[in-house]
């Protein structure tokens, strides 16, 4: 059984379509991360997860629950975390969990402990009788996923946790959502910063307006990622010839002479990298530095998405 | 309509040749116009502004043709006898034109400033290199050429007007005159107004009630300098003047009210700065904290702050929504709701202490003044609460959260009001109170002893007492669906009041216009008999439980109208027909009330966006069309 099943998810706002067709399929206990810039429908598709937007064409399901045709046993199976946190100015902590504690209707004899619980879990324990609205960023970020822990959902769909966090509510946060993979839960977590998911995730998908332009385990997406490297040469005795020959070396797609260095990118699979240092070699070149890199993330994922914008 | 939304650019320049003394050397500044011709063009672009002029042009056609009719078809009118008449006609149409400038004028320019600080791009605007009072300027005129545009669509009415003689070219240049001072008077309220407030809703509301003070001012302010223009002419006294003496007045009163427009530019302004950044606050919370902070302090000093009624804690435990509508939301608290009650009661104990103690006997009811201030306030109290529990819920945007909860929708809806029932069970007190009073009272006064009587004293206390279980619902409900669908509180509590005005009034105003097209075509027979389908749309109105007098007002439906003064034409076996208006009346009500209540509950998922069974879609494959 799957956690998470989306087939051909299609979302239409007027005349924008925003998502056009996108499929997933998540198994149990996975964290996948969903990244894409602003306005690739990241939002749109785990809204649509989370029963509040009806109007959608293809199918979604949730733990083997139909998001159409089921919504409320849907609702009981998700945790789901806005990537707003609305006002609440009249609750304090305590109250706040109580009061969804009561609408998930947990038993009356469990609610005190689940919510001792999650507020251990989630390091609010202290906070208990503070106003809502006191509460910092990144307070209020995790005392909602202390609020989607209450009722003890198999999937959680976290829509941008992380943004507007400063660095140390991120790490909390990271440490968090690594303690939520732990207890088994399957997560679907979305950001527009690459970096900020790659730790946590045991799949990604890459979206850019409305297309799902990658998908796979991390290790799958790195080796992508990875098929264009950059090395970067300093040679004791440069010459204009030897960038000539350089550039017309079958695999190598760019030559870039910078001032202390050559930068070469060179196609994976066409020329290893070994053989582009005897090659150097042999032109008599000698060679001071001689540095294989993979691409950056952020540079792959402009790579990745480059084009697709239309 | 594509030759009026051009007009603007043709008339952007000519302002110096007017009388813009001090503009002229604003505008002579400005190199070009970069934020008026900004403005002008997005005006054009926008769709609602031709649906608006459209609508202008309707009903100015429209009122002007029934004033023509009511003009030429007076017992003098017809033919040759129109010539020259034109001046009756003339001063209706430049009134016609003023108001339009006082109700629609505000409207356009109040949110000139405010939308810009509530799309956050006034910031912006205030970087780059416009001065304070160039903006001001600039905004204020783009909304006075609108205006502009508005009236020159009376263009051809006025020359039909001229074409009847009796209107000097005096006249004319002086209504010019008038109009554009006017306007730019009360452009420049508002614009003072759209530089102070944060949103255009506030904005919206202070920019008519400035408009009404001052205007009521001005008139003060008018009757004074008129003295003075007395003086320089007397429009009585010589039979031709000149038209460099007819126009010396108008330019007078102009250039008065441009010294006032003035003053209201320049502190706009230096407000457009000062207040450009201000933080939104919440007015409505604002007042009722001030008057939660007054009875306190009256508590203290009165009884030593003792605390009758005190709020119970605790934590939620069945209906989470519920609770927090009635523990948590200011206005849903029992300590508000409790002082409420005091305000509408107080007065009215007062009232029946005196009338017991006095122990007069008066055929006029003590109590009448009270259904209506007890329905005004029960009206505003219930209005601002129902439209309030989803648009602030929406505004805070903790809406989404709540409905991702198990929770099915008409739970949602139902504990979402709860403050709001319990508000009516509490606005329900008073009302009992009067009726109980009132039955004990006319009873006392005129006791019953024939049928007619008797029965009119129980319709009177049905109808009295069925009221407020029936309406404050019917506008709960109302109240619920604006507030679910439009996007601001604001425009939600408009809705709401303009829809009791109009159920309230139309229905009245049709049975009349019925009534008195049908008294042309049948005089002398009853009501009843001349229009039946008037009279019953007159039973529809609510005013006529709310407000009852003469039990029901049945008497003038069936009163023959050559015998005024015969009170019963109804047989007295016949007694008991006069239930079936009320059974009506009330009927209609409930029905309302139900489908009101039924399609809230429907429609609530469906524009909350909340995912409700559907059936499935079996292919998938079939959209992949585009
Ligand atoms: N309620 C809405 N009405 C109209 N357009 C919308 C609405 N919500 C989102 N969009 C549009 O749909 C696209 C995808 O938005 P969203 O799913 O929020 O993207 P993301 O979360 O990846 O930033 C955007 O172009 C956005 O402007
Ligand atoms: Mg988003």
């Amino acid at each position: 059984m799957l956690a998470v099943e989306v087939e051909e998810l299609r979302i239409r706002y007027g005349k924008l379509e925003a998502v056009k067709g996108i499929s997933l399929k998540i198994p149990p206990g996975e964290v996948f991360g969903f990244i894409g810039p602003n306005g690739a429908g990241k939002s749109s598709t785990i809204r649509v997860l989370a029963t509040l937007l009806p109007e959608f064409r293809g199918s979604a399901r949730i733990m083997n629950i139909s998001v159409r045709a089921r919504p409320h046993e849907v609702r009981e199976q998700i945790g789901y975390v806005p990537d707003f946190f609305g006002v609440y100015e009249d609750l304090t902590a305590r109250e706040y969990l109580h009061f969804f504690a009561a609408a998930y209707r947990l038993p009356m004899s469990k609610r005190k402990a689940v919510v001792d619980d999650v507020l251990q879990l989630t390091d609010l324990t202290g906070k208990i009788d503070s106003q809502v609205d006191s509460l910092s960023r990144g307070m209020k970020q995790r005392l909602s996923l202390a609020r989607v822990l209450l009722h003890d959902p198999a999937v959680l769909l976290l829509d941008e946790p992380a943004s507007g966090l400063d660095p140390r509510a991120r790490i909390e946060m990271r440490e968090l959502l690594k303690a939520l993979k732990e207890m088994g839960k399957t997560i679907i977590i979305s950001s527009h910063i690459l970096h900020e998911l790659a730790q946590l995730c045991t799949r990604i998908g890459i979206i850019e307006t409305g297309r799902m332009v990658a998908q796979g385990s991390v290790a799958e997406i790195y080796q992508r990622l990875g098929v264009l490297k950059i090395v970067h040469v300093q040679v004791a005795n440069q010459s204009p010839e030897l960038i000539a020959k350089l550039r017309s070396k079958a695999g190598v797609t760019h030559v870039d002479d910078q001032v202390d260095r050559i930068s070469i990118r060179i196609e994976e699979g066409k020329l290893d990298v070994e053989d582009l240092h005897d090659f150097i070699h042999d032109q008599g070149a000698r060679i001071r530095m001689f540095q294989p890199e993979v691409m950056d993330m952020e540079t792959a994922f402009m790579k990745l998405t480059e084009g697709q914008t239309a | 309509m594509q030759s009026s939304s051009q007009t603007p650019t043709t008339l952007a320049a000519p302002p110096s040749r007017m009388p813009f003394s001090w503009l002229g050397t604003a505008i002579s500044n400005m190199a070009s116009l970069p934020l008026l011709t900004k403005e002008l063009i997005e005006q054009s672009h926008s769709k609602r502004m031709y649906i608006l002029r459209v609508l202008y042009a309707v009903i100015l056609y429209g009122f002007a043709l029934w004033q023509y009719d009511t003009i030429t078809s007076g017992p003098a009118g017809g033919g040759f006898v129109n010539l020259g008449r034109g001046r009756e006609f003339f001063t209706i149409l430049v009134d016609i034109q003023k108001y339009a400038i006082y109700l629609l004028l505000p409207a356009i320019t109040c949110g000139a400033v405010t939308v810009e600080k509530e799309k956050d791009t006034l910031g912006l605007l205030l970087l780059t290199k416009l001065g304070p009072m160039t903006i001001v300027v600039e905004k204020l005129l783009s909304r006075v050429i609108a205006m502009g545009t508005y009236q020159l669509l009376s263009l051809p009415l006025f020359a039909i007007v001229y074409g009847m003689g009796g209107v000097e070219l005096s006249g004319l240049i002086a209504a010019i005159i008038e109009l554009t001072a006017l306007s730019i008077a009360v452009a420049s309220v508002s614009i003072l107004c759209s530089t102070w407030f944060r949103t255009t809703s506030e904005a919206f509301i202070m920019t008519y009630v400035l408009v009404l003070c001052i205007s009521g001012c001005i008139q003060f302010d008018m009757e004074i300098f008129g003295s003075i223009q007395m003086r320089f002419y007397n429009p009585y006294a010589t039979a031709t003047p000149s038209l460099t003496q007819a126009l010396m007045a108008p330019t007078l009163i102009a250039i008065h009210s441009f010294i006032f427009s003035g003053i209201f530019v320049l502190i706009a302004s230096r407000t457009l700065f000062r207040r450009a950044f201000v933080s939104p606050k919440n007015i409505l919370l604002g007042i009722f904290q001030s008057v939660d902070r007054f009875f306190n302090a009256l508590n203290d000093s009165t009884t030593g702050g003792i605390v009758l009624v005190k709020d119970r804690e605790g934590l939620p435990l069945f209906q989470p929504i519920s609770w927090r509508e009635t523990r948590k939301r200011s206005l849903g608290t029992f300590r508000y709701q409790f002082r409420i009650l005091t305000l509408l009661l107080a007065p009215l104990i007062f009232v029946i202490a005196a009338v017991l103690s006095e122990g007069r006997v008066d055929f006029s009811s003590p109590f009448r003044g009270f259904p209506v201030f007890f329905w005004l306030v029960a009206t505003i109290c219930v209005t601002i609460h129902s439209t309030g529990v989803i648009a602030a819920e929406r505004m805070r945007q903790s809406l989404d959260v709540l409905l991702v909860t198990p929770l099915t929708a008409s739970e949602i809806v139902f504990e979402k009001l709860s403050g709001v029932r319990r508000l009516i069970k509490i606005l329900i007190v008073p009302f009992a109170v009067l009726v109980t009073f009132q039955a004990i009272w006319s009873g006392y006064v005129m006791p019953g002893s024939t049928l007619n009587q008797t029965n009119n004293f129980w319709l009177e206390l049905v109808s009295t007492s069925l009221a407020p279980f029936v309406f404050m619902p019917v506008l709960m409900w109302v109240g619920f669906h604006f507030g679910l669908r439009l996007r601001s509180q604001m425009q939600a509590i408009l809705a709401t009041v303009a829809a009791v005005l109009v159920i309230c009034m139309l229905p009245l105003a049709i049975a009349k216009y019925l009534d008195d097209v049908s008294l042309a075509f049948s005089p002398g027979v009853s009501r009843w008999n001349r229009a039946p389908f008037s009279v019953c749309l007159s039973w529809i109105s609510p005013l006529r439980s709310m407000f009852v007098t003469n039990n029901f007002g049945m008497e003038d439906d069936f009163r023959s109208y050559n015998a005024p003064n015969v009170p019963n034409v109804i047989p007295v076996k016949y007694e008991l027909l006069r239930w079936v208006p009320l059974t009506i009346h009330f009927g209609f009500y409930g029905l309302v009330l139900a489908c009101l209540r039924q399609s809230a509950l429907n429609s609530f998922s469906k524009v909350v966006k909340r995912s409700e069974p559907q059936k499935e879609v079996p292919s998938v494959q079939r959209d992949d069309t585009t």
